[in-house]
């Protein structure tokens, strides 16, 4: 199980975003780290297919890039910013989704129960998505992109604007998924990644300046 | 099951209460009560000013030996020259002459060179001087001229009302009265070159084109056996309900030529906001068969209360069918709401889509506002079906020849109107899966600009 990227770049206009990207992501969590303008969330959208490169090659589990709807259905992304129709009830709203992810009814009904339960939403299931608070949100948000049990994860940003006691609860939900997935999440904050990932990336103006353990990302860091 | 979901999202929305308010409104200011009317009508009941001047209830059989079995559309050129004449002098000496240029009305005002003009044409219709023509005698017109009634000492008050008998309207043809009766001192074909030149001074929309003087006084008198035909074509042809059908599709058209739109342009909006868009982007649904969801359950969404409301009309039919014995085509609402308001329905609805999605912005609605008004500006209330007509207008419960007559252009442009919603569809479909992969991203250019243009502005009031 693996994300091989090899040479990506992705340009607006004169304007590079992404610049030679090579990495290799093993199963396990991976943590892309970067400063604002980095260049994260632009791969990030890349891997979730709702952005085209310019140039460069990605596979992901063997998969091609190019062939959009195998890889929706093995990849689970949940973006930095997200919403939901606000009038929409959380049980709606993941049953809307689920039905965009084309399930079958009964493993629809099934997997959002289950998924309920496991982001601890369960109470919130009748409630209007306008009325979640951020962390309810946040944790919507990893119930619909497990709503197709995916190989690979693509969190970007995930803990953004989680107070610390949901963020640790946070890590733990994330280390429980990890097992015979691939999570990639993105993140500014590198005490995220020491946390939860074995290993990292550090991009740089839309180029990979460093990927390898966790553990050595304090080099580069300085 | 997507559909269904799409669709009770559509009709909880706030848009689509607007959009039943809309239509329920329109459908209760023209057509409501029409049906019941003209079943009481036809057991005898008191008939409303219209029917009567129509000759009656299209339910009731006339009878041989009655004053009046109602107008048909006839050009006798004496009734044409009269009538137009008329409503020229009036509105020659108020110099205010009504025009519709876009079905609304508008006041237009002539300057003196035109209102010479004018007089001139006046002048030489009637044969009469500036003096005369200010001031006609008692008498001069016909008391009922096509749409103008004179008054006149005719007229009984009682208790606030009026009431005057018809009489025969009319038009004297001795050439040696023509200064106490009007008597055209023209050919009817140079008369109509003469509302020609008047139509040009007075605008688009005026009273004074042949189209409008026909509508207005192209009136002849239906014989005992014209009227009997109309009527077992109504029963017989018709089964009655297709007529009732013919008279809501045309109100009903009015406003599913426009508000689709509005449905159309709401759903696809508030998919805008960046996340929203990209959470449902990266599910695996294509693009092609999710638009196309979408757009049949707007379709269901917009025809769903036009079919409820049709049953207004057809229960009272089936009943008067089983009191009467007459055969009534139960089918006839649905086959014409699908035939007639289905591809209106289907384009606008296309067309608000297809915008929507290439621009993020409510653009669609003024594009349909523009073509709604340039449509409305150009089809008469019958039989004025073009290739390219949205609204297909029948504005009467008579007439049914119309249709038949124009049988093969009504296909075509019903047609065209549906191939058209089926290619905006696709378009659609394809915009729609360029910008999922990021492509044709208009939508954030223009919240750029615009959100530049507004902190400018903010800034400029601030100093």
């Amino acid at each position: 199980m693996e994300i091989t990227i090899e040479h990506l770049s992705k340009n607006y206009g004169r304007h590079k975003v992404l610049e030679d990207v090579t990495l290799s992501i093993p199963q396990g969590m991976f943590g892309l780290l970067g400063g604002n303008g980095s260049g994260k969330t632009t791969l990030m959208r890349i891997l979730a297919t709702v952005l085209d490169p310019t140039g460069g090659r990605v596979q992901i589990n063997g998969v091609d890039l190019k062939e959009k709807r195998d890889i929706r259905r093995i990849v689970g992304y949940l973006p930095q910013e997200f919403s939901m129709y606000p009038r929409m009830s959380v049980y709606s709203a993941l049953d809307y989704l689920g039905l965009l992810a084309e399930l079958p009814a009964k493993v629809r009904r099934e997997r959002i129960q289950g998924l309920l339960e496991q982001v601890n939403l369960e109470q919130e299931r009748s409630k209007p998505f306008g009325r979640l608070s951020g962390g309810m949100r946040r944790r919507f948000g990893i119930a619909q992109a497990l709503l197709n049990d995916p190989q690979v994860l693509i969190l970007d940003e995930p803990t953004a604007g989680l107070d610390p006691d949901e963020r640790l609860r946070f890590y733990r939900l994330l280390r429980q998924l990890s097992a015979g997935r691939i999570i990639l999440m993105s993140t500014h904050v590198a005490a995220d990644i020491e946390a939860t990932c074995q290993r990292a990336a550090f991009l740089s103006a839309g180029r990979v300046v460093f990927q390898g353990e966790t553990k050595n990302l304090k080099e580069i860091r300085g | 099951m997507l559909f269904f979901k799409e669709l009770k999202r559509v009709c909880l929305s706030p848009v689509y209460v607007l959009f039943l308010a809309l239509l329920l409104f329109s459908w209760n200011e023209n057509f409501r009560g029409v049906t019941e009317e003209e079943i009481a009508a036809a057991a005898g009941e008191e008939q409303g000013i219209a029917a009567q001047l129509m000759g009656g209830a299209i339910l009731a059989k006339p009878r041989e030996g009655a004053d009046h079995y109602g107008g048909k559309r006839e050009e006798i050129p004496e009734k044409i020259m009269c009538g137009g004449i008329d409503n020229l002098i009036r509105e020659y000496l108020a110099n205010s002459y009504a025009t519709y240029p876009f079905t609304y009305y508008k006041e237009v005002v002539l300057s003196q060179e035109e209102q010479e003009k004018i007089l001139a044409v006046i002048e030489e219709i009637t044969g009469l001087g500036e003096e005369k023509i200010r001031d006609l005698p008692e008498g001069y017109f016909p008391r009922v001229n096509g749409n103008t009634i004179h008054m006149g000492d005719n007229a009984e008050a009682q208790e606030g009302s009026y009431s005057y008998r018809v009489e025969e309207s009319g038009v004297s043809r001795e050439s040696k009265n023509y200064t106490q009766k009007f008597v055209a001192q023209v050919s009817y074909e140079r008369f109509k070159e003469l509302m020609g030149k008047v139509e040009k001074i007075v605008g688009k929309g005026s009273s004074y084109s042949m189209e409008q003087l026909l509508a207005y006084y192209g009136q002849g008198e239906m014989t005992y056996e014209e009227a009997l035909k109309e009527y077992e074509r109504t029963i017989y042809e018709d089964r009655v309900s297709v007529a009732f059908a013919r008279l809501f599709c045309d109100y009903m058209t009015r406003a599913l030529g426009l508000y689709p739109v509005f449905l159309a342009a709401a759903l696809w909006l508030r998919d805008r906001p960046r996340g929203r868009k990209e959470l449902l982007d990266s599910k695996q649904i294509g693009t092609a068969k999710f638009v196309f969801l979408r757009f049949l359950a707007l379709l269901a969404a917009v025809l769903a209360p036009v079919l409820l409301l049709s049953l207004e009309s057809l229960i009272p039919l089936l009943g008067y069918g089983a009191e009467t014995g007459i055969a009534i085509d139960a089918l006839a609402f649905v086959k014409y709401i699908l035939w007639w308001l289905l591809p209106t329905a289907a384009v606008v609805t296309a067309l608000g889509m297809a915008l929507t999605i290439f621009t993020c912005t409510p653009l669609a609605v003024l594009a349909q506002l523009i073509w709604w008004f340039a449509d409305s500006a150009a089809t008469g209330l019958s039989g004025d079906t073009r290739l390219f007509t949205l609204m297909v207008r029948h504005n009467t419960l008579r007439g049914g020849e119309l249709i038949r007559e124009n049988w093969e252009i009504l296909w075509l442009n019903r047609g065209l109107m549906l191939v058209l919603a089926a290619l905006l569809v696709i378009l659609s479909a394809g915009i729609a899966k360029k910008k999922r992969e990021g492509k044709l991203d208009y939508g954030s250019v223009l919240e750029k600009y615009v959100g530049i243009f507004k902190t400018r502005l903010s800034a400029g009031l601030r100093r």
